[in-house]
């Protein structure tokens, strides 16, 4: 099923990190996250030193008043499990485009561009 | 970290010796107790200290009952277990199949919270696992009372390691599909799988809508029909599922479910459709900290509590069932007969 791509990345600013979760919600622009039924939650595993990298993928549309379309926003937060506590960064929320509109093209984006935390 | 209480020894049904190591020492200790969750009365009993930091007490009347939970005094100064009190099985030492800890530290996913939690349950050993299979490298697994799994993302996790850690005492494997993003039948496993039938361990699955549906951990089972590969929680998930997992057990031998998250009625219910050599009692203890297996708001089904659970699980099952699925399916599965025998 092709999707869109958008690389997150995470810094471990502490030698005693035992794990970090991404967690996120794709909604139509505007509308806010529903997290307990939409929550998905991925582990950023360790690839070079401290940092951390998972490659999110996401829909190419998402329905918005009966219509597809290729801009919404991505929604997503942190949890980092340090010396055996859980620690949330806070939430952001980014606009995302999807390259194609009404393709089965595959994107991927490796920035992003923040409008709200 | 929590004192240990355990029994001295086993067989006799109807007394037994309890021994108590804590950091309430010397003379005038009392193990005030209570039957199958505290039903009235409570009772107490002098323990006597037989040697540095031991004190043992006989503890009578046991044979109608089915755990003893107690705390012990001296004076005004109690020690029970931060609060969570300690808990013994009377007809088995409880093996928890689904344990996680993330490391040394002090939170509740430490190692410290875990043996609060396992003390206040009356586990005696657990499997566990963690994300990164390198947090565990820092913690006295032995002491702890743990046997371990290794985690793999397939594609990532090297075989060379997973090899290493088997080598080192590491029991089986762990897959969690969903957090690590591939589906539960994905080709790119067969390479640990088969690295895990060489070395004759298990594999747990995590099982829930999705990447982990236990249709692909079927699909799994069936291309490595000799490797016993647990359903972790079952399903996490609505009861359709947890129905699907049961008829793919019951038609797939080396399928067998774990019983994290799952109410006492429905490990019944599993227990009474597929047998109990195929049931293993699971918590995935402590993500919910010390007060993991006795949590207020109740944390299984937002309806009961782990320790209140048990104690209806086990009334309601004879002596040999409630043993297979508390203890002796876990030993069988994961060889921890063996792997304790070869430490």
């Amino acid at each position: 099923m092709p999707y869109h791509v958008i690389e997150k990345t995470f810094r471990d600013y502490a030698d005693d990190i035992e794990g970090v979760n991404i967690h996120y919600v794709v909604t139509p622009i505007g509308e806010s996250p529903d997290w307990n039924r939409q929550r998905v939650s991925r582990f950023m595993p360790l690839m070079d030193g401290r940092i951390r990298r998972k490659s999110l993928r996401l829909p190419l549309f998402v329905d918005q008043n009966g219509q597809r379309t290729n801009r919404y926003n991505l929604h997503h937060y942190f949890e980092i499990i340090q010396g055996g506590e859980r620690r949330y960064s806070p939430a952001f929320v980014e606009e995302v485009v999807t390259a194609m509109e009404n393709t089965a093209q595959v994107s991927v984006t490796t920035g992003a561009r923040f409008v709200k935390a | 970290m929590p004192g240990v209480v355990a029994w001295l020894s086993t067989g006799d049904q109807s007394s037994r010796w309890l021994a108590y190591r804590g950091r309430l020492q010397g003379s005038g200790l009392r193990l005030h107790y209570g039957f199958d969750g505290w039903k009235e009365p409570v009772r107490e009993v002098a323990l006597e200290t037989v040697a540095e930091n031991l004190a043992v007490a006989e503890l009578k009347d046991l044979e109608s009952h089915f755990a003893l939970d107690c705390a012990v005094a001296r004076d005004d100064e109690w020690d029970n277990n931060g609060g969570g009190d300690y808990r013994l099985w009377i007809g088995f030492d409880a093996i928890d199949a689904h344990l996680h800890v993330s490391g040394a530290g002090a939170g509740p996913l430490g190692i410290g919270s875990l043996g609060s939690a396992m003390a206040s349950a009356g586990i005696v050993a657990g499997i566990s696992s963690w994300i990164d299979n390198r947090a565990l490298d820092g913690i006295d697994s032995e002491s702890a009372r743990l046997f371990s799994l290794v985690w793999v993302r397939p594609g990532e996790t090297p075989l060379k390691e997973v090899r290493r850690r088997l080598a080192m005492g590491a029991i089986g494997l762990k897959l969690h599909p969903t957090i690590d993003d591939y589906r539960a039948d994905d080709s790119a496993l067969d390479p640990y799988l088969e690295v895990a039938a060489q070395a004759g361990c298990p594999v747990a699955c995590h099982s829930a809508p999705g990447d982990a549906d236990p249709d692909h951990i079927r699909r799994l089972a069936e291309r490595f029909p000799t490797l016993p590969i647990i359903l972790y929680h079952t399903y996490l998930g609505p009861h359709e599922g947890r129905v699907r997992a049961l008829e793919h057990a019951l038609e797939q031998p080396n399928l067998y479910l774990e019983t994290s998250w799952c109410r006492a009625a429905v490990v019944r219910e599993l227990i009474t459709n597929v047998g109990a050599d195929r049931v293993l009692f699971g918590s995935d203890a402590s993500i919910d900290g010390a007060a993991h297996y006795k949590r207020h708001p109740p944390n299984v089904e937002g309806t009961e509590t782990y320790n209140t659970g048990l104690i209806n699980l086990i009334r309601s099952l004879d002596d040999d069932t409630a043993r297979k699925v508390m203890s002796d399916n876990a030993r069988r599965i994961f060889g921890l007969d063996t792997a304790a025998r070869d430490a």
